[in-house]
């Protein structure tokens, strides 16, 4: 060794700044075998001052002695620096992870030593180890939460989905990446989620949810509660969502039923109100008058009146009890129903009828079409359309009708256009489908028909509107119930 | 005892308007009766005529539900016009739907809402309150 003075100082320099680094510093001695360690190495080992330290007892401080023989031979091999990080268990028995750097020393081609050092890097490998269990905890929370969960781009696209949620909307997890958020959103619900996810990037809100709808795979809606928070790193920055996506397609669909039955049951006690009152205020009125009356002949015809208003008060009952019976059921009798098949049925009931008129029907039907449905409510629905496009034809022309189905949403929308005389829905399409609302003076006019077919399209999850053009003609359109699970 | 001039009763139950005409003419409630089955019907008589109050009625007893045009839709054409007389309008309806009730009030023209039947009672009612 030489002891120049540039050397000295390099040397104390070296020692003095070890400690400060609280670097530990050994060095192994191969011709002589003696081992050197520096104070620092002595502390992190825990030992006595007067520990002699030698090859043997060195490796017996590691839980794998095999990993350090190892990482000996390899230092001594390649003459380059190696590094581990090892686990050890000092003298005192206390858990010491450090880090080891070393290599070794030639003279004339041969090995003479290993030098390095040694590091305590205890405090953070267990703050690496808690992170890594929490970070694994969350993994086995996202994988296996019964609800769909998803960590989400700032643009939408799809980091990561959990079993669940690829469950929920039928697609595998290759699926979801390729894709954004926005691609499986039902378009109606878009606006509404982007508006409250700006308002999460900028800080207004700590998170959102919200009731939306998605497409599943197979081109059905689900109806989805959406819970949606930030992760932001520490500078505040955004980095990445996390959803959580619960079904509720089925609570919605219950809502829905109920919402409607409520609506039905006050329309109904309405309708019973006012119709019986008609008829119970004229029987009331009747009574009395024939009790005041004195003249025989007037006492006859005021009974006659009496008897015909009894029995329009019965009819009534009948209609109500119509109506009744489509509500109660319901459920009874759902079956698959072939919409072209049966509409060519219901057209040669009423080819008679068509005839008679010198009617023409054109008609545009996808093949293949089929609804859920109660038969006798369809059958019902389809006659009273079509002869009500007979029954208002316009006085000047033969009928024309155009009978038409196209897929809405993924259900049949079923339209039924005329050149009849039509009606003006500015003053009579809030009462359109009203029981005993009739807009023309025909005859045969009744005001149950429409009436009637309101609650049968209702009663199996339908909707039905009207658009018309007085002179000109009408159409009706039937929206037949989007297909749920 | 007062009387009207000229009733009118627009109403699509022939059997009610028919009674009601009975019972008024028992009680002298009016000189003479207009019946209409709608108040589309009630309109196109009334518009020609709309100038010479000797022939308009003094009370309508009206309807709600109606075909064509219903009470509502009657109302809102009959008060555009510059009536050239005192009008008195009751609504006369089997509706006990609160919501017709508050609608009715709404009308500054309409005097008062009956739920049907009507009694000789409800007549004379109306016949007390003819302003002098």
């Amino acid at each position: 060794m030489r002891s120049d003075p540039l050397m000295q100082t390099n040397l104390q320099l070296y020692q003095n700044i070890a400690p400060l680094a609280g670097l530990g510093i050994w060095e192994y001695d191969l011709v002589d075998g003696s081992v050197y360690w520096n104070d620092i190495t002595k502390e992190i080992s825990e030992v006595d001052d007067d520990f002699v330290p030698t090859l043997e007892n060195t490796i017996a401080f590691y839980k794998q002695p095999d990993k350090v023989e190892a990482l000996i031979a390899q230092a001594m091999g390649s003459g380059k620096p190696e590094i581990a990080e090892l686990e050890s268990t000092n003298a005192k028995g206390n858990l010491k992870w450090v880090k080891v750097r070393m290599q070794a020393r030639y003279d004339h081609g041969k090995c003479i030593g290993i030098y390095g050092t040694l590091e305590d890097i205890t405090e953070r490998k267990l703050l690496q180890k808690a992170l890594e269990e929490r970070e694994q905890r969350f993994a086995n929370a996202f994988d296996y939460a019964p609800i769909g969960m998803a960590l989400v781009s700032l643009t939408g696209g799809w980091i990561r989905v959990n079993a669940s949620l690829c469950q929920l909307f039928g697609y595998q997890e290759e699926d979801f990446l390729q894709h954004t958020f926005q691609d499986f959103t039902f378009p109606a619900d878009l606006d509404a989620d982007l508006q409250l996810l700006h308002k999460l990037i900028a800080g207004n809100i700590p998170s959102y949810s919200m009731e939306k709808r998605y497409y599943h795979a197979d081109g059905r809606l689900i109806w989805a509660l959406l819970n949606v928070s930030l992760v932001r790193n520490d500078e505040g920055e955004p980095l990445y969502f996390v959803s959580q996506i619960k079904d509720i397609t089925e609570r919605k669909r219950n809502m829905e039923i109920i919402g409607n039955q409520n609506d039905r049951l006050l329309n109904f006690a309405h309708i019973v109100s006012h119709n019986l009152r008609s008829h119970s205020g004229n029987i009331r009125m009747l009574t009395s008058m024939i009790q005041e009356e004195q003249d025989a002949a007037e006492k006859d015809m005021l009974v006659k009146l009496l008897d015909s208003n009894a029995a329009n008060l019965l009819e009534t009952l009948e209609h109500l009890n119509e109506i009744v019976r489509v509500h109660t059921e319901e459920t009874e009798e759902r079956v698959e129903i072939d919409l072209p098949r049966e509409l060519d049925r219901v057209l040669t009931i009423l080819s008679p009828s068509m005839i008679a008129e010198q009617a023409q029907i054109t008609k545009e039907i996808p093949a293949d079409v089929t609804v859920v449905f109660n038969p006798a409510y369809l059958e019902s629905i389809l006659v009273n359309l079509v002869s009500n496009s007979l029954k208002y034809r316009h006085p000047d022309r033969r009928p024309e009708l155009h009978i038409k189905i196209v897929m809405n949403d993924g259900a049949p929308l079923l339209s039924v256009a005329d050149n009849g005389i039509g009606i003006d829905l500015a003053l009579h399409g809030h009462k359109l489908f009203g029981m005993y609302k009739t807009f023309h003076r025909h005859p045969d006019a009744r005001g149950i028909g429409l009436f009637l077919v309101k609650n049968q399209v209702e009663a199996m999850g339908g909707r039905i509107w009207a658009e018309s053009e007085p002179g000109t003609g009408t159409t009706f359109f039937v929206q037949f119930n989007p297909v749920y699970v | 005892m007062k009387k009207f001039d000229i009733a009118c009763l627009i109403d699509d139950d022939k059997m009610f308007t028919f009674l009601v005409s009975k019972q008024m003419r028992l009680i002298h409630f009016c000189e003479s009766i207009l019946i209409f089955n709608d108040g589309d019907e009630a309109l196109r008589y009334f518009k020609p005529i709309m100038n010479s109050p000797e022939t308009l009625p003094s009370v309508i007893l009206l309807d709600i539900n109606m075909p064509v045009l219903d009470g509502w839709q009657f109302l809102d054409e009959f008060i555009k016009f510059d009536i050239p007389k005192k009008i008195t309008i009751y609504i006369v309806s089997s509706s006990i739907d609160q919501a017709d009730q508050v609608k009715a009030a709404s009308y500054r023209e309409v005097s008062n809402f009956y739920v049907k039947p009507i009694t000789n009672q409800d007549l004379l009612e109306m016949l007390n309150e003819i302003e002098d």
